[in-house]
């Protein structure tokens, strides 16, 4: 039907139409506005707002209560202050200035106001008569108190000591104090002195007035004469420019005298000015420093008052912001708020270049998490990090408390705690709680609020009075009461009831309190490194986001994806806020247990993440620890962990294999046809892979004979060339297990097979996964015959990988022990010998219980594996030459070069002994009593040869064979002519005849087996150089799409297999025990998995989840614990945490059911690790951190160059377990401490240049107590150590060792300064004096703090009991404080003391220094580049010069300077050094040695030249036991500057003062090498040498 | 040789002297307020090794040979007589720290006289020494020509030090707190040698002589508590002395008579007390 005009115009559908229309609109706006007026963030704003306005009452209250009496007493304070009598003198004093200076100006005929003395004198005297009877009055009174306390004396025998002390307080407290007892009769006087008091304070505001008038007289005159001065100035720029004009002008020369003498007088005139000014300066600030003088302690009182008048305004301010006032309330009604709403609104953090990935576009993230979060970033008031609300672990937050309860009921107590009568502010007390609340308060010390923080129930402490019975139960503020004794507490008149009248009077009464807040009110855990301005993180940088993933726009608790963190908290968050997993939003936030993965998206090495000077507190500890299992177990030898996208872009942590130069290298080698050159090149590649020129010229040179026909060389050797290539960026990591490639020499077919077989079963400690064995996941009825197929398979590959290493080794030539030995090899020096070598440092032996390192394998069944001939030599030589045998191993050279043995004099005995033969001796003389088992015969049977065959075939067969002919080829061996056709695998079936069969096949199947499970992805294995790393990429497995991984059968197998700990599996007997309950399940299989994931996806919601749950209730995260549950919830949810948490306990078990339909060779093939629970789950923090989602460039960490140096150098010092012998880092203790812990520092007199100065604010910042009355300081070093046991020990007070069962006293560590302490304000030096700090009750450390330990040393501290005992078998006397210095040395200053070319030359190629040292720096042949990284660590971390340093003392013009004033002060050093009491006493130069026992002698000093630096030595010399406190050297030039020559030595051996007499030594020692040759004539030399070379022809001979 | 020191320093003596009469002073007023103050008594008693010490072990000489193995040196931690005079032993009194106790007169007489603690024959001359931290202890060395150095690493209370002890001038030092214990001191070129120095702020201490016995005079009169101490196991526990056993601490309760002596005659001392 056509459109009418009716239709047009029918009003009365288009009313109707409009007005169902508008009705549907004004519905929908209200629906609007309502559902936009109850956003779920309004409420918890409101709800945070409320708890901050009761914390800031309480505060208020608090601190109101404390100042009520503090100001009564400051006001009685000042008005006592201000009636002070003041000395005539001072009058007197003022009077005479004002005379001298009306004198002054009257001399100088100026003119000015004088005004006379009287007022002044007047208002004294007024001021002197009103203070007079202030005294009067006092003493009256004091009089009075005396004869009243004599009285009480009498009557109650008080004892006489507290009396006077009591009347005292009284007396000064005066009226406000004026509750006691005696106080009545003292009232009255009270009264009058009281208007004394003001009357002489107004007396003597009338006096200041009167001075006042002097002052601001004198004050006038200066500002006249600086007005003067002006015009004078002014005038003079006048005549110099007018000078200036008739130069140019060319005026006469009397003008321009005349115009100069005008500008002379004007100068002479300012001149004069000047002086007059500084005289009136100095007149008025004499004047006004007498008034300030007489008024200084009223003064200080005012600014008191007025500083606690702020304190309390600042709160009222604060409280006001966070309440609502009426307009506020009017104002955030619906509609209206769209226009203000005041302090009610959505918090947000725009961060607009730190993006987010919205698919396909990047965008600004908007974090709005502050909105219900609000507190996160707010600190304790006056604190810069510590959180103002801080979030208590659970099992912290109910505590019980002891309360002690008064001797006598509260009615009868006069308050012994100082109280107010006003009514602390806040909102009224509700009828009948008043007179309760003044009582609890004076009996206990605390008051009840009327509600609670948050809940309005809560029965919540509002504040607690200082010192008071509550304050030392430990009650805090905000604590709300549970119970008091039994009884569960409901209201605040319940507590009172209680406390005031059902309690034993005297008894200690029990108080079970919750503290702390729940979320969202409480405060990040870490302000130190997130949120604040302090921060490295600050917030509005940073946000939330972009560490916490989840979703920063959204406002509702569901809507941010918060992500739970076990199963009971999703039920608990899903019941109260509505959570669903919402499987729409790709970042949900990280549950709390994976909190620190992405710290990874900015921080691309582990060092930063590590505790640090800047954070004692590790930052990212879970973290840590995962990535450095994974270094340690090598897991990045089959999965690439590349982070780098091309070579410019980082976008993660880079953990790859270095390149394999020195594999392809040593494999090169076997070839014959080398010539001379590439031999060469290869055998340096082999040692030193970083010889870049050698590697070029070996390639060119192998790729050349390559296109030669025909060439020298084989084949392979041209393939290998391509493997010798530039990397673009290597990869910096070692392969973890040992070089494989000389195995025959080492060790013999039956260890190695039941190795590979299971490796655990050797050493059960060992890094090496199992491989085989692993049929969890074939123990049904179903899968007999897939469990069958790998049980007959897998012998055969243990056996072909066995036989296949054997056969393929290289040749290895064992060291020969030295001829010179004379002592046959003995284990009891060997077991000390491994001990004390520092073996230790990176092993661990069953015969030394104390220390385990995990560094290098436990070697506690040495004997098992080596006790053969060729064990016998390996071991040795390994132990003696580790590179020898494998270039690559990060075992050191420990010199272990034959011993002479001496006497104590230090003559040889003629025995020599030979160590490496000693710990061979040792470590094979354990005995064990392991063998391997399950070891075949190595002769196969024909059932292994079909197997084999078999096996083989299996391998062989592929698209192109056919498995019959497969089997064929295997048995008869591939044809000739199909031999360019094969895989280079294959070539060893290539000419198969009856005797190299079995052999053949073996190789055959090796070469497969090890490409399957990528065995050279630890290993060094001969023809696997080129090979790839055979895992998938973990670069960015944590952001990997949870569609692309294969979840398989996995849940059916947790069903029917439960989720317990890996290896707990009984595969014989479990066939038939879940194969029913697979029966019951069999219907569902298959499908629903895959159904409910899609159904999850689509609908989203509860729902969908719910129902997910519901499907898979054979596996309800609810069942198990809470650890368990969320990765039980994540396999649910089909989340990669869920996948990888089953990846890493079983991997084979996702071959469940799998195996069925796939061939052997396809079966999965990850090994399973020996990995706890915890240790799985930090590496699972470490892989899902790996997102590939690098943030814009500002955002990434980069370090400063000396931060570089730190991060650098960590690695280099990982790889080497360097802190296994050396400490890196003392002990840090952090603590607190009451005032009178400790006495000042002693006072040494010493060189000013060892003095070192706090800053002033530090200073500040050590005399400040804090909220519980404790001082806080942080001290560097190390306590104290028992000479027997090695343990830290407790002392007394007296510092007399605790022993166990002494509980006399209060313990304390003696705690040893290894840098200089700020306690109090005062410095402590270090190695002047131990400090004994209180330590805590309940273990190591101190009380009220933390110990952080020390890093690295394990094996100096483990080695400190035992060197002592083995020192005092030669000399009992032996010393054991200086053990410390035979041990390795601590390097926390190491860069600050050594050269940084010194410290390189030494790391690659050390020495022996220190004759003292049980062991030696051993020799790791590191890289130079790995040596400059360690030198360079060292400097940045003691903040010294790298990587070059300026020496100035020696540099030639710095010497000819200073010697042109005393030509032979190296001479007259080089006197003290060889005088026989000092420097040769003790130590060796050049070609002297001196006598005595190696501990107590000291480094050669002709070596200090190229290893110190200058500083370093002058400290070092000036006094030893300030740079090293545990060191023997003595002062040997004292410094004093009350004796001659500063406390010199004689000056018959080296004149000057002491600091000259140093500065010769340094100078002569750092110049050694110079002062040597100045005694050595060369010319001499080269005169007699022409002469001889004329005559003879031996010029070698002349040389010497 | 000490008076002779004395002259070089003259700063030094004022300070004393002054230090002195400041001391006296204290010490009238003292007198002068407290009515009990002027009772004072005396501690004696001898220590007896009931075991068989034998002869002390020589020392193996492996530093200036020719010159210290002249002096036949021995191990002196345990020195006991042919009668079992147990010497070198110390017997003190015990304060708490913070507390201080009267000084008899006697005792603040000659302050500016050194305490001496020689390095002589290759050993400390004497072994033991008790300092009463009003004299000042001077370290002399003389051996001519050898070198030795003093080290006091275990001090507490006092700066510790490690100083080279030259021949032509001793090494002056003021301690100004007590040590609760007798110190190690050692010599590092020569590391047989060592001492035991106690250092208080007042003179009751005293080292047992030769032949064990030990007399402390003029202790105000009163119960005090008393340390015994030897070198070679620290605190003697368990020591019967008086009627009651000496505590873990090595300390035990006597009452002083005042104008008195209190004898506690022989006190026997086990080989367990020393840890032997």
């Amino acid at each position: 039907m056509p459109a009418t005009e009716q239709t047009w115009y029918s009003m009365k559908v288009l009313h109707v139409v409009f007005g169902v229309s508008a009705l549907v609109m004004t519905l929908a706006s209200i629906w609007m506005i309502a559902n936009d007026y109850n956003r779920e963030w309004k409420s918890w704003t409101l709800a945070d707002r409320k708890k901050e306005a009761w914390m800031l009452t309480a505060q208020l209250d608090a601190k109101t209560d404390q100042y009520a009496s503090q100001t009564a007493q400051l006001l009685q304070d000042l008005l006592e202050a201000r009636s002070q009598p003041i000395e005539k003198n001072q009058i007197e004093q003022f009077e005479s200035w004002v005379n001298s200076e009306n004198s002054r100006l009257d001399r100088l005929g100026m003119k000015f106001k004088k005004k006379d003395f009287g007022d002044l004198e007047k208002a004294y005297e007024a001021f002197q008569d009103a203070s007079g009877d202030v005294q009067e009055m006092q003493r009256a009174i004091a009089r009075q108190a005396k004869s009243a306390g004599d009285a009480s004396e009498k009557d109650q025998g008080v004892s006489g000591a507290n009396r006077p002390e009591s009347a005292k307080q009284r007396m000064v407290a005066g009226p406000a104090a004026a509750a006691g007892p005696g106080a009545d009769r003292a009232h009255e006087p009270f009264g009058d002195l009281k208007a004394a008091q003001d009357n002489a304070a107004a007396a003597r505001a009338k006096l200041f007035d009167a001075m006042g008038e002097f002052i601001s007289e004198a004050r006038r005159r200066q500002k006249m004469l600086e007005d003067q001065k002006k015009f004078v100035n002014a005038d003079r720029t006048a005549a110099v420019s007018k000078l200036g004009l008739l130069v140019e002008a060319g005026a006469s020369q009397q003008e321009q005298d005349a115009a100069q003498g005008q500008i002379d007088q004007l100068d002479q005139h300012l001149e004069d000015l000047t002086d007059k000014i500084a005289n009136s300066i100095t007149y008025l600030d004499g004047l006004v420093a007498l008034q300030t003088g007489m008024d200084k302690k009223a003064k200080a009182l005012t600014k008191k008052l007025g500083a606690m008048q702020t304190e309390l305004k600042r709160l009222h301010d604060q409280i006001y912001l966070n309440t609502s006032n009426l307009g506020e309330w009017i104002a955030r009604r619906p509609i209206l708020n769209a226009l203000y709403n005041g302090n009610v609104k959505i918090n947000q953090i725009w961060l607009p270049d730190l993006t987010i990935n919205y698919n396909f576009t990047q965008a600004a993230r908007f974090d709005r998490c502050k909105s219900c979060h609000r507190a996160i970033s707010q600190t304790a008031t006056g604190t810069p990090t510590d959180p103002a609300y801080p979030t208590i672990p659970k099992e912290q937050r109910e505590l019980v408390l002891t309360l002690d309860t008064p001797t006598s009921p509260p009615n009868a107590v006069s308050s012994t705690i100082p109280s107010s009568e006003e009514q602390p502010a806040g909102e009224p007390a509700r009828e009948g709680t008043l007179d309760n609340r003044e009582k609890l308060k004076r009996a206990y010390g605390f008051v009840l609020a009327d509600q609670g923080i948050v809940n309005y129930e809560d029965v919540t402490v509002r504040f607690v009075v200082p010192d008071s019975p509550a304050a030392q139960a430990g009650l805090e503020s905000g604590d709300v009461l549970l119970q008091v004794g039994d009884m569960p507490m409901h209201a605040p008149t319940q507590v009172a009831g209680v406390l005031l009248q059902n309690v034993t009077w005297g008894a200690p009464v029990s108080l079970t309190i919750r503290r702390g807040l729940d979320h969202p009110f409480t405060t990040h855990p870490r302000l130190d490194l997130y949120l604040t301005d302090l921060s490295p993180h600050p917030e509005k940088i940073f946000g939330c986001t972009e560490c916490h993933d989840g979703q920063g726009s959204g406002t509702a608790f569901k809507w941010t994806s918060h992500t739970p963190d076990n199963a009971d908290q999703q039920q608990q968050w899903r019941r109260k806020y509505g959570w669903f997993d919402n499987h729409n939003w790709i970042f949900p936030m990280k549950p709390h247990r994976f909190i620190e993965s992405n710290c990874m998206k900015c921080h691309y090495n582990k060092a930063e993440l590590e505790a640090s000077e800047r954070f004692p507190n590790p930052p990212a500890p879970q973290l840590v620890k995962g990535w450095t299992l994974v270094e340690r177990y090598g897991c990045f030898g089959c999965h690439q962990i590349n982070g780098f996208d091309g070579p410019n872009r980082r976008v993660g942590p880079d953990l790859r294999l270095e390149p394999n130069y020195h594999e392809t290298a040593a494999q090169i080698l076997r070839d014959q046809g080398l010539n001379k050159a590439e031999r060469g090149w290869a055998s340096r590649l082999v040692h030193t892979p970083d010889d870049g020129p050698a590697r070029r010229q070996l390639m060119a040179s192998v790729q050349q004979d390559a296109t030669a026909s025909p060439g020298r060389l084989m084949e392979n050797t041209h393939k290998l060339a391509s493997a010798l290539k530039d990397v673009e960026i290597p990869g910096q990591y070692r392969k973890v297990g040992p070089s494989l490639r000389h195995l025959k020499s080492k060790v013999d077919f039956d260890w190695l097979y039941s190795w590979i077989n299971k490796p655990t079963d050797f050493r059960p400690t060992t890094r090496m996964p199992q491989y085989f064995h692993q049929f969890e996941h074939l123990d049904e009825p179903e899968d007999a015959d897939q469990r069958a197929v790998s049980e007959r398979f897998e012998p055969i590959e243990v056996r072909a990988l066995a036989e296949y290493l054997l056969a393929n080794s290289s040749d290895f030539e064992y060291l020969k022990p030295p001829a010179e030995v004379t002592e046959p090899a003995s284990a009891e020096r060997g077991q000390w010998l491994f001990e004390s070598r520092g073996c230790l440092a990176c092993h661990a032996h069953e015969k030394f219980p104390g220390i385990a390192s995990i560094q290098g394998p436990d070697l506690s069944r040495l004997s098992a594996k080596f006790n053969t001939e060729k064990g016998r030599q390996w071991v040795y030589s390994w132990i003696k030459q580790p590179h020898r045998y494998s270039s690559r191993t990060r075992m050191p050279r420990l010199f272990l070069d034959p011993i002479v043995e001496k006497d104590a004099q230090g003559k040889p005995t003629g025995k020599v002994t030979d160590p490496a033969a000693d710990i061979r001796a040792f470590l094979l003389g354990v005995p064990t009593d392991w063998r391997p088992t399950g070891v075949p015969s190595r002769q196969m049977t024909a059932d292994d040869e079909q197997a084999l065959a078999d096996l083989a075939s299996e391998w062989l067969t592929s698209e192109t064979i056919p498995p019959e002919e497969a089997k064929k080829f295997i048995h008869d061996g591939i044809p000739a002519r199909l031999a360019s056709k094969i895989k280079s695998v294959a070539r060893p079936l290539l000419d198969i005849n009856d005797q190299n069969r079995v052999s053949k096949q073996l190789e055959y199947v090796a070469r497969e087996t090890i490409g399957k499970y990528g065995c050279f992805g630890c290993h060094d294995i001969p023809g696997f150089e080129d090979a790839r790393s055979i895992g998938t990429g973990l670069a960015d497995w944590g952001r990997k799409e949870s569609s692309r991984l294969a979840f398989e059968n996995i849940h059916k197998f947790l069903e029917t297999h439960g989720v317990e700990a890996p290896g707990r599996a009984h595969p014989e007997n479990s066939g038939a025990g879940p194969g029913n309950s697979h029966g019951t399940a069999g219907p569902d299989k298959a499908g629903p998995d895959k159904a409910g994931s899609d159904k999850a996806g689509g609908h989203g919601g509860a729902w969908a989840n719910l129902d997910h749950t519901v499907r898979h209730g054979h596996l309800d995260p609810l069942d198990f614990n809470a650890d368990e549950s969320y990765f039980v919830q994540a396999i649910d949810s089909h989340n990669r945490e869920g996948f990888l948490w089953q990846k890493l306990r079983l991997p084979r078990s996702y071959d469940y059911k799998k195996t069925r339909n796939e061939g052997y060779n396809e079966r999965l093939r990850m090994p399973r690790f020996p990995l706890n629970d915890a240790q799985r789950e930090a590496i699972m923090t470490f892989v899902l951190g790996l997102v590939h989602e690098p943030p814009a460039e500002q955002f990434v960490y980069h370090p400063d160059p000396r931060q570089e140096a730190i991060i650098q150098g960590k690695q280099v010092l990982d790889k080497f377990h360097c802190a296994g012998c050396h400490t890196l880092r003392m002990e840090r203790w952090d603590f607190g401490f009451t005032e009178d812990t400790f006495e000042s520092p002693p006072e040494v007199v010493d060189y000013p240049f060892l003095e070192t100065q706090f800053d002033e604010k530090k200073i500040a910042a050590s005399k400040q107590l804090d909220s519980r009355g404790l001082l806080h300081t942080s001290v560097h070093g190390l306590s104290v150590r028992s000479e027997e046991t090695g343990a830290a020990v407790r002392f007394d007070e007296d510092g007399l060792p605790l022993e166990e069962d002494d509980d006399e006293s209060a313990p304390y560590y003696l705690f040893t300064l290894w840098q200089n302490a700020l306690i109090q304000g005062e410095t402590w030096p270090r190695g002047v004096q131990d400090l004994l700090i209180p330590a805590r009750p309940d273990g190591y450390g101190p009380a009220h703090g933390t110990a952080y330990p020390a890093k690295g040393g394990d094996l100096t501290r483990y080695l400190f009991p035992k060197v002592i005992a083995h020192a005092k078998q030669a000399n009992p006397q032996a010393k054991g404080v200086e053990a410390w210095g035979w041990l390795p040395p601590s390097l926390m200053e190491e860069g600050a003391k050594v050269q940084p070319d010194w410290l390189h030359g030494f790391l690659m190629d050390p020495f022996a220094i220190r004759p003292a040292v049980v062991m030696r720096m051993p020799n790791f042949q590191m890289s130079s580049e790995d040596a400059t990284k360690l030198t360079n660590y060292f400097a940045a971390t003691a903040g010294a010069q790298f990587p070059y340093e300026f020496r100035r003392q020696q540099r030639l013009s710095y010497l000819t300077a200073k010697e042109s004033h005393a030509p032979d002060r190296l001479q007259e050093a080089m006197r003290v050094v060889t005088n026989g009491n000092y420097c040769v006493k003790c130590h060796t130069v050049a070609d002297f040695h001196p006598q005595g026992e190696q501990a107590t002698l000291g480094p050669n000093l002709a070596g200090v030249t190229s290893r110190l630096r200058p500083d370093y030595v002058r400290k070092w010399i000036a006094n030893p036991k300030r740079v090293l406190p545990y060191t023997g050297m003595p002062v040997n030039i004292p410094y004093d500057p009350d004796k001659p020559h500063l406390g010199g030595i004689s000056q018959d051996l080296i004149s000057g003062t002491s600091i000259q007499q140093l500065d010769g030594l340094v100078d002569l020692l750092m110049n050694f090498d110079l002062y040597t040759q100045r005694q050595t004539s060369i010319q001499s030399l080269v005169q007699s040498g022409a002469k001889s070379g004329e005559a003879t022809d031996k010029p070698q001979e002349q040389d010497k | 040789m000490t008076q002779q020191s004395s002259n070089k320093h003259p700063v030094c003596k004022i300070n004393f002297l002054g230090r002195a009469a400041w001391s006296l002073l204290v010490a009238v007023s003292v007198l002068a307020l407290s009515v009990r103050g002027a009772d004072w008594g005396s501690l004696k008693g001898r220590l007896v090794y009931e075991g068989d010490a034998g002869k002390p072990k020589a020392i193996n000489v492996t530093k200036d040979v020719e010159y210290c193995s002249k002096h036949k040196l021995v191990d002196e931690q345990l020195i006991v007589a042919d009668d079992g005079g147990l010497a070198n032993a110390f017997v003190y009194l015990y304060l708490r720290r913070g507390k201080s106790v009267d000084i008899h007169p006697d005792y603040d007489k000659d302050l500016d006289q050194p305490i001496v603690l020689d390095n002589k024959g290759c050993r400390f001359n004497p072994h033991a020494l008790a300092v009463y931290t009003k004299h000042p202890l001077e370290i002399h060395n003389s051996d001519k020509g050898i070198g030795h150095n003093t080290n006091a690493q275990a001090l507490m209370r006092n700066p510790k030090f490690n100083e080279l002890i030259s021949n032509d001038s001793p090494v002056i030092k003021k301690f100004k707190h007590s040590e609760s214990y007798p110190t190690p001191f050692a010599c590092n070129v020569h590391p047989w040698m060592g001492a035991s120095v106690l250092i208080r702020e007042n003179p009751y201490m005293a080292i047992s002589a030769k032949d064990g016995n030990f007399e402390i005079k003029n202790i105000p009169a009163g119960k005090h508590e008393f340390t015994f101490w030897h070198e070679t196991n620290g605190n003697m526990r368990g020591l019967s002395v008086g009627g009651e056993k000496t505590s873990r601490r090595g300390r035990v309760k006597l009452t002083i008579p005042a104008g008195k002596t209190l004898d506690l005659g022989e006190i026997k001392v086990a080989p367990s007390v020393l840890g032997k």
